[in-house]
């Protein structure tokens, strides 16, 4: 086998391994630190694909942002953390058809469209082109995009604000 | 191979200049409080008071609190001396003397670092210890909200340089550095060390390990290695801040006469100079004139200054 596809397979065991973990843990403080380990498994997997900026970003982002956000989070709920939580409810089988038929769906379309066998050519300077295009081309989804997500800040500042 | 070799020298020499790294604090420490600081192991100096102290914390028993989450208690300083190290992938400590000389260097310097928080908060929530907690707490506070005027103040030089490959950072300074450039360049140093200051945890941002109040903080339930780990990982973000710092504003290897990887060490070691001195001679100020000072302060100047930087760099 390649080096790639070993790399590759290591990783996508990791995620999945750890996502589980996300889901089955009993500890809440332990699910936070699995999706940590997703999340900065995932960005190894862009590494691998030669997407440097994204992967920083990945990790700039989830790993320091979002679970930093739900670490204070757990911080608040200290009684939670400290029980037992047991991550089944009722829907579990529904769940289960569900995901394994979304599963399917996706193994499925990529079976379908199995096209490229061998990587494309990237040019040199994959985030100064990234940066090009961002900001010529896509320039006006980028800042409807960054539009939408103050509007979704503002609301979450509305939202948490004390009615009186 | 030589990349592995090079790695090993690598991880080698940083572990021995922290080492005396630790040892400079206390000597500066000692001359800036009328002492003579360590004295009586290696002969002149206490020069080999830091190997002392890395054997003493070697051979010292490991104690593991029975009401620590273990996993949690047991990795974090693996968590947070990882999240310090890797940092030094991309650091050149020379000309051409790099092991990956990243095109997202910066940013990859940014990213890896913010991992040691969630090691910081793995030490303080495992340790089960109000006092842990507590400092955990403060410190996710603190790194959080000093992490953007960081990251802000860091895209100054990116910006002035067109690249986030430090190598290129450096590169562009050839001619001037970037802390030489009027007002962008002081303003966004000084951003840039204040909250490198908060984001290491010293003095005068200390309130994670506040002795008068918490004991220790969150390494205050660990014992011999992995607290040797903990405090290490300290030291070894210090040295980073300062060889970033002087990666990003003060030109690098940049210099006339010496070789370039004396320059880089000249730099970096009055930066940690200017550290010390910081610590030993200011007080610690309290949680919400912390925070206060990075969202009312630092945040709105380091905006203004990152479009300073890119009216500058689209003038010139």
């Amino acid at each position: 086998m390649k080096g790639s596809l070993v790399l590759f397979l290591i990783l996508g065991l990791g995620i999945i391994a750890s996502g589980l973990g996300v889901a089955l843990l009993r500890n809440l403080f332990h699910s936070v630190l699995a999706l940590a380990l997703v999340l900065i498994l995932t960005s190894a997997l862009y590494l691998t694909l030669q997407a440097e900026f994204v992967a920083m970003v990945q990790i700039l982002l989830y790993t320091g942002g979002v679970v930093t956000l739900v670490v204070f989070a757990i911080m608040l709920t200290q009684k939670l953390a400290g029980s037992k939580l047991t991550q089944m409810s009722r829907s579990v089988f529904k769940g289960f058809v569900i995901s394994a038929a979304m599963a399917s769906l996706i193994i499925y379309l990529i079976l379908k469209y199995q096209k490229p066998t061998t990587p494309q050519a990237f040019p040199q300077e994959l985030t100064y082109s990234l940066a090009q295009l961002l900001l010529n081309e896509f320039v006006f989804p980028f800042e409807i995009l960054t539009l939408a997500l103050l509007a979704a800040l503002i609301g979450a500042l509305v939202l948490a604000r004390e009615e009186n | 191979m030589n990349t592995l070799f090079y790695s090993l020298v690598l991880l080698a020499g940083i572990l021995l200049v922290v080492a005396y790294l630790t040892w400079l604090e206390r000597k500066f420490a000692g001359r800036m409080q009328s002492r003579i600081g360590p004295q009586r192991v290696g002969k002149p100096w206490g020069l080999l008071q830091p190997i002392a102290d890395g054997a003493k914390l070697l051979v010292k028993e490991d104690i593991i609190p029975q009401a620590t989450d273990k996993t949690a208690y047991n990795l974090a300083p693996i968590v947070v001396i990882l999240a310090t190290t890797l940092v030094f992938v991309t650091i050149p400590l020379g000309k051409s003397v790099v092991l990956v000389d990243l095109n997202v260097g910066v940013l990859f310097i940014l990213a890896i670092s913010s991992l040691a928080l969630i090691g910081i908060f793995m030490a303080g929530w495992g340790s089960a210890n109000k006092y842990a907690i507590l400092s955990a707490m403060r410190g996710v506070n603190q790194l959080i909200s000093y992490e953007i005027p960081l990251v802000l103040a860091c895209l100054v030089p990116v910006i002035l340089a067109g690249s986030m490959k430090l190598s290129s950072i450096v590169l562009a300074q050839s001619k001037v550095w970037f802390i030489f450039y009027p007002f962008l360049g002081q303003i966004a140093f000084l951003i840039f060390l204040v909250s490198a200051l908060a984001e290491a945890n010293r003095i005068p941002f200390d309130i994670t390990e506040a002795e008068s109040e918490l004991i220790a903080g969150y390494t205050v339930e660990y014992s011999g290695m992995k607290f040797a780990f903990l405090w290490l990982a300290e030291y070894i973000h210090l040295l980073a801040v300062s060889l970033v710092g002087s990666i990003l504003f003060l030109g690098g290897w940049n210099g006339p006469w010496l070789p370039s990887g004396l320059w880089l060490a000249l730099k970096t070691l009055l930066l940690f100079l200017l550290i010390l001195w910081i610590r030993w001679s200011l007080v610690r100020i309290r949680l919400d004139q912390i925070l206060a000072l990075s969202w009312k302060v630092l945040f709105p100047l380091s905006l203004a200054t990152l479009i300073l930087a890119g009216g500058w760099s689209f003038i010139f």
